[in-house]
């Protein structure tokens, strides 16, 4: 049974109903043009496009960094468009993770304190925060590593830091926007392989915008976006 | 929360070397306001207090014309009312402070009214009002009423070290003063006696023998160790045991002055058991009438044998030059005073044998006012002088920086060139008028540099805080990716402007330890040399911190508002823009 034919019988865990985000630059320019989208949990889906497709502004709606100008996103059942910013900082931080082309780690912590850092925030105790850290560090081969601040480690082990931080609050969602731009082909190989083992180990919901086709073979779906709009929904290698 | 306060903190030390100037400004406002406290606190408490000691309080009061400000010499005419010459036997602080309002100095003018010889207070009444009045005013804890009686006459035995053998020699007494002992000098003190007004009893190292310098610049090391105050000599201290014996003690630096001298050792002017001296003084008149000021018969002299129990010294200033490049000479500066302490009951016995009838007005100087908190000497003159019009009050540490400035009151043995009197002359109502004028330049009224220093503090804090908020917003606007990180991991807006909040406060509070603690240092000097004990230099430390803690602290917090506020702006998209 794969994880496809699982998410078939559940409620979807994201949904985008037609979404639009306008930016006011003389004329209307629509980033995402009435997207509408359901994702089922589990799913590992891959939204491609080329550069300036709308496909980063997209995840960011749906992971709600960003607020559409029309249209709502539904996440494991709460509508984002109706919550305050406060709401949606706690939505951020419980319901999703989010993985960044350039790790976007804070350089002042350590690695354990990065991943630590949104259990933390959630109110956890320290000494547990730190211990599911590092359990969360070693299971990304980076238990060694783990007392480095980021300036002092390579960009595979920083994105793989940056992994565990977006999984330390166990999201409904991990979202990655272009994981493995800025990462030679056997750490690319590696990150690929670390998210492939989460969403079908773990049944980790994975959604990847990528440049990569490549990584096509690892999803259940792919996505290819052009102007905003969502002009091909497909089934990846992995369905 | 101690998540954020360690983010804060971490930000701080990591941004430490671009906050410097921030570190930088707070540490040297932090410095200024210790500075100012420390040394203030220091400064007041032992601002003069060799003489306040000697005179028994923090505040003289006189009469209102007898405190000549620079208003009242430049509208100084003949015949003004109120301005006269002092007689030279009146015994006043006046004569410390101002000796050339009190001899034959420049107040020359026809004053309209006789000089003062028995009491600044015309009656009894006028003083007791005046009393009434100064007692009510918030913080005065005292009152001592500088009471003195001229010595017409009289010998007291000085024994001098010429090489190996002791020469005895009869000094004269006249010029002295006999004065009612203040309170504050008894051996039994009350315990509400502050420290510094105390004998200073713990001088290391008194020297029985004394060289004196009379211009070959001789190096006195054992005055190293010397404290400035009142420094029992010779012989026993007064106490109110004594009763109203007729005992005394007597400015031993006065006696020396009397001696004919050349570079001599000099011991006690009295052995340990005292010596008996037959003073020779003038006999009290009453006036015409009970509410008329009583008056001395120069004329009609009494004699009365007086036990001179002990001596005392009154330290000043430490007087320090360079003759040559590396040597530097110290001299020890004593006041000179020319007077005899008696215990108030002895002295009020000695009034009474002179003819002042019961009830009747003993001399009145000047009234000395003990404060509650000597701090707070420049409000309480201005309470006073409010409390009670055409007061003159002042306090004698202003009196004793006014006269330090002009090399008095101590003897100083190489006085800078006294200038001439000058007179202008000026017609008036078709009559020429010879107006005096004063040898030295004309000088303000001192100021108070610890409040001054306080003001400067206070601006300099707003101008650190001001470069720390702009050096920390400008710090904000250079790491708008990191803020949008926080806020895309879950971070509330209040919560990543609390963390910039704490930033600031761990720099201002490096600032602060770093200035406080090179404060203190310049301090404690001052504080150490204040004769205070440990505990005392604890709490006055501790004091120190508790102002300029929350200052800075405070200081930092409301100018971290403005890098705060910029946080609000940063959007978290702008780490998906930061990517594209």
């Amino acid at each position: 049974m794969s994880h496809l034919d699982l998410a078939v019988r559940r409620d979807p865990i994201l949904r985008a109903e037609r979404l639009n985000k306008v930016y006011w630059l003389g004329t209307a320019v629509y980033a995402v043009d009435n997207v509408t989208l359901d994702i089922e949990d589990g799913q590992y889906v891959l939204i491609k496009g080329a550069s300036g497709s709308g496909k980063s502004t997209l995840l960011s709606l749906m992971a709600g960094i960003d607020r559409p100008t029309s249209g709502d996103v539904i996440l494991d059942g709460q509508r984002l468009n109706v919550l305050s910013e406060n709401a949606l900082c706690a939505v951020r931080r419980q319901k999703v993770g989010m993985i960044y082309q350039f790790f976007n780690l804070l350089p002042g912590l350590t690695a354990l304190e990065n991943v630590a850092l949104p259990i933390r925030l959630s109110g956890t105790p320290d000494w547990f925060a730190l211990r599911h850290a590092a359990n969360l560090l070693e299971r990304l081969g980076l238990a060694e590593r783990s007392r480095h601040r980021p300036p002092q480690m390579s960009g595979g082990e920083q994105q793989r830091v940056a992994i565990a931080r977006a999984l330390a609050n166990e999201p409904k969602v991990l979202m990655a926007d272009e994981p493995t731009a800025n990462l030679d082909r056997r750490t690319t190989r590696e990150i690929r392989k670390i998210l492939v083992e989460l969403n079908r180990d773990l049944g980790q919901t994975v959604v990847v915008v990528t440049h990569d086709t490549g990584m096509a073979e690892d999803a259940h779906r792919v996505l290819t976006i052009a102007d905003g709009r969502i002009i091909r929904d497909e089934a990846g290698g992995a369905a | 929360m101690r998540t954020l306060v360690y983010l804060g903190q971490v930000n701080a030390m990591r941004n430490l070397g671009r906050s410097l100037m921030s570190v930088l400004v707070m540490a040297i406002a932090a410095f200024m306001m210790t500075s100012s406290l420390s040394v203030g606190e220091g400064y007041t408490t032992q601002r003069a207090a060799e003489y306040r000691a000697f005179l028994g309080g923090d505040v003289l009061v006189y009469p209102g014309w007898t405190w000549p400000t620079q208003t009242d010499l430049a509208d100084l005419k003949t015949g003004a009312p109120g301005l006269s010459v002092l007689s030279p036997t009146f015994g006043s602080p006046l004569r410390y402070f101002h000796p050339n309002y009190y001899t034959s100095g420049y107040l020359t003018g026809d004053a309209g009214q006789p000089s003062p010889d028995y009491s600044f207070f015309p009656s009894r009444q006028e003083r007791d009002e005046v009393l009434a009045a100064i007692s009510g005013v918030p913080g005065v804890a005292g009152i001592y009423a500088f009471s003195s009686v001229p010595v017409v006459d009289g010998r007291i035995a000085a024994t001098f070290s010429n090489g190996l053998t002791m020469i005895s020699e009869n000094l004269p007494l006249s010029g002295f003063s006999v004065r009612a002992c203040p309170p504050n000098l008894l051996a039994d003190a009350g315990a509400d006696t502050p420290p510094e007004l105390r004998p200073a009893l713990g001088t290391p190292n008194p020297p029985r023998t004394v060289t004196v310098d009379r211009g070959l610049g001789q190096t006195l090391l054992e005055f190293m160790t010397w404290e400035t105050g009142v420094v029992p000599s010779g012989g026993r201290q007064l106490s109110s045991a004594d009763g109203d014996a007729l005992v005394a003690v007597v400015n031993r630096r006065a006696v020396i002055a009397r001696c004919d001298l050349a570079a001599k050792d000099i011991s006690y002017p009295l052995d340990q058991q005292g010596q008996s001296v037959r003073l020779v003084l003038p006999t009290i008149v009453q006036g015409s009438s009970p509410d008329q000021a009583p008056y001395f018969d120069y004329g009609k002299t009494i004699a009365v044998e007086v036990r001179i129990v002990g001596t005392y010294d009154v330290l000043s200033r430490l007087y320090s030059r360079k003759p040559g490049p590396s040597v530097t000479i110290y001299e020890q500066l004593f006041l000179e005073a020319p007077e005899l302490l008696m215990p108030q009951a002895g002295f009020d016995r000695l009034l009474a044998l002179m003819g002042l009838p019961a009830g009747g007005q003993p001399p009145t100087g000047a009234l000395t006012l003990r404060l509650e908190n000597q701090a707070k000497a420049v409000e309480v003159v201005a309470a006073l002088r409010a409390a009670v019009p055409g007061l003159s009050a002042v306090s004698v540490a202003d009196e004793a920086a006014y006269a330090n400035l002009r090399g008095q009151p101590e003897r100083v043995y190489e006085l800078a060139p006294a200038g001439s009197i000058g007179v202008t002359r000026r017609r008036t109502g078709g009559r020429l008028w010879a107006i005096p004028s004063s040898p030295f330049p004309p000088l303000g009224q001192p100021t108070v540099p610890a409040d001054t220093g306080n003001l400067f503090a206070v601006l300099l804090f707003a101008f650190a805080g001001l470069v720390a908020a702009g050096n920390a917003t400008l710090l904000v606007l250079s790491r708008r990716t990191e803020f949008a990180i926080l806020k895309a991991i879950g971070l509330r807006g209040f919560e990543v402007g609390f963390t910039v909040m704490v930033e600031v406060v761990t720099l201002a509070t490096a600032g602060l330890l770093v200035g406080f603690t090179a404060g203190e240092i310049m301090a404690l000097p001052i504080i150490l040399t204040n004769s205070l004990d440990l505990p005392a230099v604890v709490r006055a430390i501790g004091q120190d911190l508790g102002v300029v803690a929350p200052v800075t602290l405070g200081c930092a917090i409301v100018f971290s508002l403005a890098p705060m506020a910029k946080t609000l702006s940063i959007t978290v998209a702008e780490v998906m823009r930061a990517n594209e």
